[in-house]
């Protein structure tokens, strides 16, 4: 008896914490789906009809797709190129397990710590002479360079805890070693890839920072640009400015459903002792 | 002979693992902070071909910069706040979830999904919350204020973040041995007994990861400033990162800013590895 007592008082504070956490998207919704006429007279009240030309208005605003697009590509390659960048040199530092290869282990680390902002301007000029400023390329590299730290870091922790023994028998039956990476330690690595996949994913379909030095130029934009310099030119019309957001937001809404053991798995990592 | 060229062939391969994380590092890191570290003895506006060898010139400009005062202040407001808040309501949501009922797991999702949308869409999102919402039900916007602009801002990033924490303390909770928790039980330690005598020390290691990652994050706090409110009203809410990236490219004063962001960089780190050793030790004592 006592022990159902406390759960309903848990699920109502619950229910109150839910309910303020989900407000914030209350307002997005609710703007979005209200005409211009509607938006300016009942402002935050319940829509009582549901108005979808924001959306299509949204979409057929220029450059709209191409940040969508520009988004989808820059997240592709950069989850790919930081999977296969990472995996072989955490398993490489954590396989040799000496003092040079440590080392390298430790300078990964001291990475995570650098801000941002101390790399932004050098990294600008440089990229801008090897003429990939404005480039989605360049934006990947630079997305691919400032998550190397924590995801080398994953996928050590993660390879520290595959015996080598397995390995050690396909070495014997004759595989070389880029075999044995790719054929037998790189299926082990599976969940720590996904987790590393919906982690960098997330990383990169949100980057604002670094996309904001490196791709200004309009027809290079990702979606936080986009959406940064679109809320201030639709100040105007903030029902269509909430329209695209969230379109451009069912992608995270997507994979943070279907893989949100993941996400937690990555994020959490660090406190788990192991 | 032929051995030791089997040996070197052998090393070879094993350097090829490293080398794209390597060119990575080298590329992306190492060169930027290189040039950074050249850039603060220049006077170099960003832009013209001449940049003239000022020495410590920059170094002395900044010790004795007024103006910097503001988001440095800023900038620890923001982290102190935040790293606090977060953590109490994280480990409080953690508590508040960590039973096994129906229905359980949809709490725990809806208080983590701030947590994947963009920092720009979050701080859409509240300026509108700021500006229709609360000024409906009678209270003032904090973003339009100088005096609780910055409070706002912490306001979001605990809406977005809190669901973070909760989750981490959450698998420290449940890696507590319930025969401990039943034997503190038995011996009759009332509820803040159990928290500070069994609950506290096995989540050291939470604390160790947790305490040092908002403070690295608000340390850096820079897309909250820089969508919601443009370091405004005035510069009331600019934080260091928006102050470096002020200089650094709209006032074209690299030589200035890059000496900044070079402080700001030594300052973070031993800020952050003071914190994180400080924690590590407690957690051995404890």
């Amino acid at each position: 008896m006592r022990k159902k007592r406390i759960h309903i008082g848990n699920i109502m504070a619950l229910v109150v914490i839910s309910i303020m956490i989900l407000s914030p998207f209350y307002v997005a919704v609710c703007y979005a789906f209200k005409s211009r006429t509607d938006f300016a007279k009942t402002k935050l009240a319940f829509p009582t009809s549901l108005y979808l030309k924001n959306f299509t208005e949204a979409i057929a605003v220029p450059n709209y797709f191409t940040a969508f697009k520009n988004s989808v590509i820059v997240a592709v390659f950069m989850v790919l190129i930081i999977i296969l960048v990472s995996s072989t040199g955490a398993y490489i530092i954590t396989r040799k397990n000496n003092k040079f290869y440590g080392m390298f282990y430790y300078i990964f680390q001291l990475v995570i710590l650098i801000p941002f902002q101390t790399l932004m301007f050098p990294l600008y000029q440089e990229l801008n002479t090897i003429h990939a400023l404005n480039t989605l390329w360049g934006l990947v590299l630079a997305q691919v360079g400032m998550n190397v730290g924590y995801v080398v870091f994953l996928y050590a922790g993660f390879i520290k805890g595959i015996p080598v023994s397995l390995e050690e028998a396909a070495r014997l039956d004759g595989c070389n070693k880029y075999q044995v990476f790719f054929h037998v330690v790189f299926p082990l690595l599976k969940p720590i890839n996904m987790t590393v996949f919906v982690l960098s994913f997330l990383n990169s379909w949100n980057d604002f920072a670094i996309s904001m030095i490196i791709c200004q130029k309009q027809e290079m934009r990702t979606i936080p640009m986009m959406q940064y310099t679109f809320f201030g030119e639709y100040s105007s019309n903030v029902s269509v400015a909430f329209a695209g957001a969230l379109l451009a937001m069912v992608p995270t809404v997507l994979v943070y459903f279907l893989a949100q053991k993941y996400i937690i798995a990555g994020m959490t990592a660090g406190a788990v002792k192991s | 002979m032929k051995n030791k060229k089997v040996k070197i062939k052998n090393e070879l391969i094993d350097l090829s693992f490293l080398l794209p994380a390597f060119l990575v590092f080298v590329f992306m890191i190492l060169i930027p902070l290189v040039m950074g570290i050249r850039f603060v003895f220049t006077d170099w506006d960003g832009i013209s071909a001449v940049q003239n060898f000022v020495g410590f010139k920059n170094f002395n400009t900044v010790f004795h910069d007024k103006d910097l005062l503001i988001p440095i202040r800023n900038t620890a407001f923001f982290t102190v706040v935040t790293m606090v808040c977060v953590n109490a309501i994280g480990l409080g949501l953690a508590m508040l979830v960590n039973k096994e009922f129906k229905g359980i797991n949809i709490f725990k999702s809806i208080i983590f999904i701030p947590l994947v949308i963009s920092l720009v869409l979050v701080s859409q999102m509240w300026m509108y919350v700021y500006n229709d919402f609360f000024t409906v039900v009678g209270l003032e916007n904090p973003l339009v204020s100088k005096k609780y602009v910055m409070l706002g801002l912490c306001g979001m990033c605990i809406w977005k973040e809190s669901g973070l924490a909760m989750m981490v303390y959450l698998a420290g909770l449940k890696g507590i041995p319930s025969d401990v928790m039943e034997a503190a039980v038995v011996d009759g330690a009332n509820a803040w007994q159990r928290f500070r005598n069994v609950t506290i020390p096995f989540l050291a290691p939470a604390f160790t990861y947790c305490i040092p990652l908002w403070l690295a994050g608000g340390l850096r706090m820079f897309d909250y400033s820089t969508v919601a409110t443009s370091g405004g009203p005035g510069n009331a809410s600019t934080t260091m990162a928006y102050y470096i990236y002020k200089y650094l490219f709209p006032y074209n004063k690299v030589g200035y800013g890059q000496t900044v962001a070079i402080i700001y960089l030594v300052v973070c780190i031993i800020i952050s590895t003071f914190v994180t050793k400080k924690l590590r030790k407690r957690e051995i004592d404890l």
